[in-house]
């Protein structure tokens, strides 16, 4: 109870509270002497009190500078935004920074925020964003929520620049609800929040919320259609055209669903909506889509219907790429259908169209598929020609993946056309028929539909030491008919491997 | 109770409890506390003796002769934690005083704390702040600005020493410096200091919570003194939002258990008090004096908000529906009712009259207390 406190009612002030040393002895210096030490109190102080000069030659230093010193950039920020009054401004910014800061925690510090730098550090957005939200505050208490909204709304680009994609979202957000006072405009300003809402939802894969906020946008722009936006289209065929393909992507995300129908239901949304839209190339594409859609579902009439809508409007607005799309497509549906001439036709078309616009890839795509197409009727004739077209284009344009499918089709196209001539000879079961089988072992010519010679006398050769190490395989030749299908197999089986050795063989030469 | 004049013994110099003057009275309750005349005793019982009297009891007396160690020990330890329970005890009823404008009275309390502190904690602690912030604040409230200064400079002196100093400490330490500068009328620097205040909070307990709204309360005045009336509007609407939600949100949890039985119950809810996070004693003091002083404010405007009274009217009858005031809540409430008539908030006018409901179903429980 030592320490002397003031008089509660004494009106001079009291004592002083602020000598703490006053109370605590100072430890001892040196081994007692002894003697007493004469009191030398307060010559410390003296020195103390004895200006230095440098320090004493520079200018005071006010409050306002030694905290702008001692504490950080944000704290000095948040007071300076408070003692103008702005409060909400500052409650505004401290969640922001507070929410980011959450968000890096619970992500951890194996994530990529963790490294981050902080809003609290970037100096540069903190001051936008106190200039930006006193202005609002500001204009929130005049009541003028248009320049509310406008702040907000470059605030909101303003960080969509700079790339912080949850402070562009907040924004936004912000936005959105701004505008719901904004009452003298019949909902325009509302309607541009609820689709800058959309979008952002969009980008970060909330789909569902964004196409339910597209869908408010479209109700205000449907019935306010002189209403234009920057780019000089109407709110009405903007929100069309985000509708429709806002609900081809919930479509597309329901592809791998058990349910086909809900994806189908989306996708005629989207149809319907891209031809709301009046805009023909849109209206093209979800028709193409639905169609494909259609066609996987297994309904080729439908598909066709719309599929060839695409095609006219592809022809009409001359689109090289489209029409070989389309022809594509149909093709492909026809053919599920089982109207192989009609496909083949398409897909004709398609390898001119193809052709003429040079487009190297829609080129090689259309010759590999009229080439499949041939292949499995058993056109192998036809089918190698395509195929040989798609692996050269292929080949020319350095596509790895459409080269290697290409290399296989075309193997086995060839070896399919190769095969009938193989049997034929295996069956034939004669000495020339032999003879060239083996021919085409070591050499790997397919001279297989060349007629015979006239029977001219064989003079016997001697077997080359090649031919002497396979015996076994004239051996087998010589199998009776009962094992022809045994050995056709086998054939097939070496067919393929040898085609496959003589396509490595052309390319190493052609390479070369 | 009666005073007995003191003789004293030789080589014991008994001082007063509150002046540190040679003391002529003792307290007769605890026999160790010495006054210098009845004045300061009768202060120190209005302040803090009356609750504190029996405790000092053991706290005074002279160490008896303990045997060993380890008992000495044992004591040691006993009297720290008394002590500690003595710091708290001791501040809480002088925020309190505080709050309830009796500054006056919060002196000895702030006093009584301060000397625990600095027994437990040593002179230069931080754990003293606190305690010279009761002082600053009561100096304040009574006048003496000189003195205040003083308190608070030491107060901010220690915390400038201690880097580690937590978030509420700066934060109650800026507000009543910012409160000093508004009595001395330098409301720039005020606004500064109840900046920092409000920063600090918001650092510890967020940008929304009870314990934050009184820096904006005070800024809103300061404002209002100045006579920036909108800025001050806005914060005073703030700072009745933030005490909406709380009381609203303790209101709901009160109302939440008594539904089922519903005869019995006060009683259930009585019961259930002691366990939910509510009020402490200073924060109710704090609404009380706020919330009051808010709804002065905006009954006497001239051109307020329409749901600015309501809603300040709706948080005073939950105040006093959790203080178990029911009279005063339901005539709180009546006035929500009236102010929130012709307003298009439905939220609000719907959340009163909920909370009308529930106060008719409750029994004016007064007359049993």
């Amino acid at each position: 109870m030592a320490a002397t406190l003031p008089p509660i009612s004494g009106g001079s002030g009291g004592l002083k509270q602020g000598q703490p040393v006053q109370f605590s002895p100072s430890p001892p210096k040196g081994p007692p002497s002894g003697r007493l030490k004469p009191l030398k109190r307060g010559t410390g102080a003296r020195d103390g009190l004895q200006p230095e000069k440098p320090r004493s030659q520079q200018a005071m230093l006010t409050k306002r500078q030694t905290t702008a010193y001692r504490n950080s950039y944000k704290h000095n920020l948040c007071v300076e935004m408070l003692t103008e009054g702005y409060h909400r401004s500052f409650c505004e910014l401290f969640a922001l920074i507070h929410r980011q800061e959450e968000e890096r925690l619970s992500a951890g510090p194996e994530s990529l925020l963790w490294n981050m730098t902080l809003l609290k550090d970037q100096h540069e957005k903190l001051d936008m964003l106190k200039t930006h939200l006193t202005r609002i505050e500001y204009a929130t208490r005049k009541g003028d929520f248009y320049e509310v909204y406008k702040s907000r709304f470059e605030l909101a680009r303003y960080f969509q620049q700079t790339g912080d994609k949850w402070l562009a979202d907040h924004f936004f957000m912000t936005c959105l609800q701004t505008s719901t006072n904004i009452s003298n405009d019949s909902g325009k300003t509302q309607a541009e929040g609820y689709c800058n809402v959309g979008l952002a939802q969009e980008e970060n894969g909330e789909y569902y919320h964004a196409m339910e906020n597209f869908e408010q946008y479209y109700k205000l722009a449907v019935t306010n259609k002189d209403w234009i936006t920057a780019d000089n289209r109407t709110f009405h065929t903007d929100a069309c055209i985000h509708l429709s393909r806002i609900y081809e992507t919930i479509g597309t995300l329901l592809q791998d669903e058990e349910d086909k129908n809900e994806m189908l239901e989306y996708l005629k949304k989207a149809f319907d909506m891209a031809q709301e839209s009046e805009i023909h190339m849109l209206t093209g594409e979800a028709a193409y889509r639905l169609g494909q859609a259609y066609e996987m579902n297994g309904d080729a009439e439908t598909a066709l219907l719309h599929l060839n809508n695409y095609l006219a409007i592809c022809r009409s607005a001359e689109d090289n790429d489209g029409i070989g799309k389309a022809c594509d497509a149909i093709a492909k549906a026809l053919e599920r259908d089982g109207k192989v001439e009609k496909s083949i036709e398409y897909l004709k078309q398609f390898v001119q169209v193809a052709e003429k616009s040079g487009n190297e890839q829609a080129y090689s795509k259309a010759c590999h598929n009229l080439g499949i197409i041939f292949n499995k009727l058993g056109n192998y004739e036809e089918a190698t020609k395509s195929f040989d077209k798609a692996y050269t284009l292929a080949r020319s344009m350095g596509d790895v993946a459409s080269i290697n499918i290409n290399r296989v089709q075309f193997g086995i196209a060839m070896a399919h056309k190769m095969q009938t001539g193989v049997a034929r000879h295996i069956v034939m079961n004669s000495r020339q028929a032999l003879e060239r089988i083996v021919e085409w072992k070591s050499s790997r010519l397919d001279e297989f539909e060349k007629p015979f010679p006239k029977p001219v006398k064989l003079v016997p050769r001697p077997l080359t030491p090649k031919e002497l190490s396979k015996p076994n395989i004239e051996e087998e030749n010589e199998v009776p008919e009962g094992n022809q299908e045994k050995v056709e197999e086998e054939r097939k089986e070496n067919t393929f491997t040898s085609i496959a050795d003589t396509d490595t063989h052309t390319e190493t030469t052609e390479s070369g | 109770m009666t005073l007995n004049p003191l003789a004293n013994p030789k080589g014991v110099n008994l001082l007063c409890e509150l002046c540190q003057k040679p003391a002529f009275i003792q307290c007769t309750k605890c026999r160790v506390t010495y006054y210098c005349g009845v004045e300061h005793q009768k202060a120190d019982w209005l302040g803090i003796h009356e609750k504190v009297c029996q405790n000092l009891i053991s706290l005074r007396q002279n160490e008896p002769f303990l045997a060993s160690e380890e008992e000495r020990q044992n004591r040691q330890r006993l009297l720290l934690n008394k002590k500690k329970a003595m710091i708290d005890l001791t501040r809480t009823t002088g925020q309190k005083l505080l709050f309830e404008g009796k500054h006056e009275q919060a002196v000895p309390a702030a006093m009584q704390s301060l000397r625990f502190a600095i027994d437990v904690h040593g002179l230069a602690s931080i754990e003293l702040v606190p305690s010279y912030l009761i002082l600053g604040e009561a100096s304040i409230g009574l006048g003496r600005l000189s003195q205040a200064e003083e308190y608070l400079a030491q107060a901010q002196w220690t915390v400038l020493k201690t880097p580690e100093c937590s978030n509420s400490i700066k934060s109650r330490l800026y507000r009543n410096l910012g409160l000093l500068h508004a009595a001395k009328g330098e409301y720039d620097e005020s606004l500064r200091q109840l900046a920092n205040d409000i920063y600090h909070a918001s650092e510890e307990f967020g940008t929304d919570d009870i314990r934050t709204s009184g820096g904006y309360f005070h800024m809103g005045n300061v404002f209002y003194r100045q006579g920036r009336i909108d800025i001050a509007d806005s914060l005073y609407r703030q700072v009745t939002d933030i005490w909406y939600t709380h009381l609203y949100k303790v209101v709901k949890i009160r109302t939440r258990t008594p539904a089922t039985p519903k005869g019995i119950g006060p009683l259930i809810s009585e019961m259930s008090e002691e366990e939910e996070e509510g009020l402490d004693e200073a924060q109710e003091a704090e609404a009380v004096q706020v919330l009051n002083s808010l709804y002065d404010l905006r009954e006497h405007q001239p051109n307020r908000q329409p749901q600015d009274l309501a809603t300040v009217c709706h948080a005073l009858a939950m105040l006093y529906f959790v203080l178990m005031d029911i009279n005063k809540a339901k005539e709180f409430g009546r006035k929500a009712v009236v102010a929130s008539e012709g307003h298009p908030d439905d939220n609000l006018s719907r959340s009163i009259v909920e909370f009308m409901k529930v106060c008719d179903r409750v029994p004016v429980p007064p007359k049993k207390d």
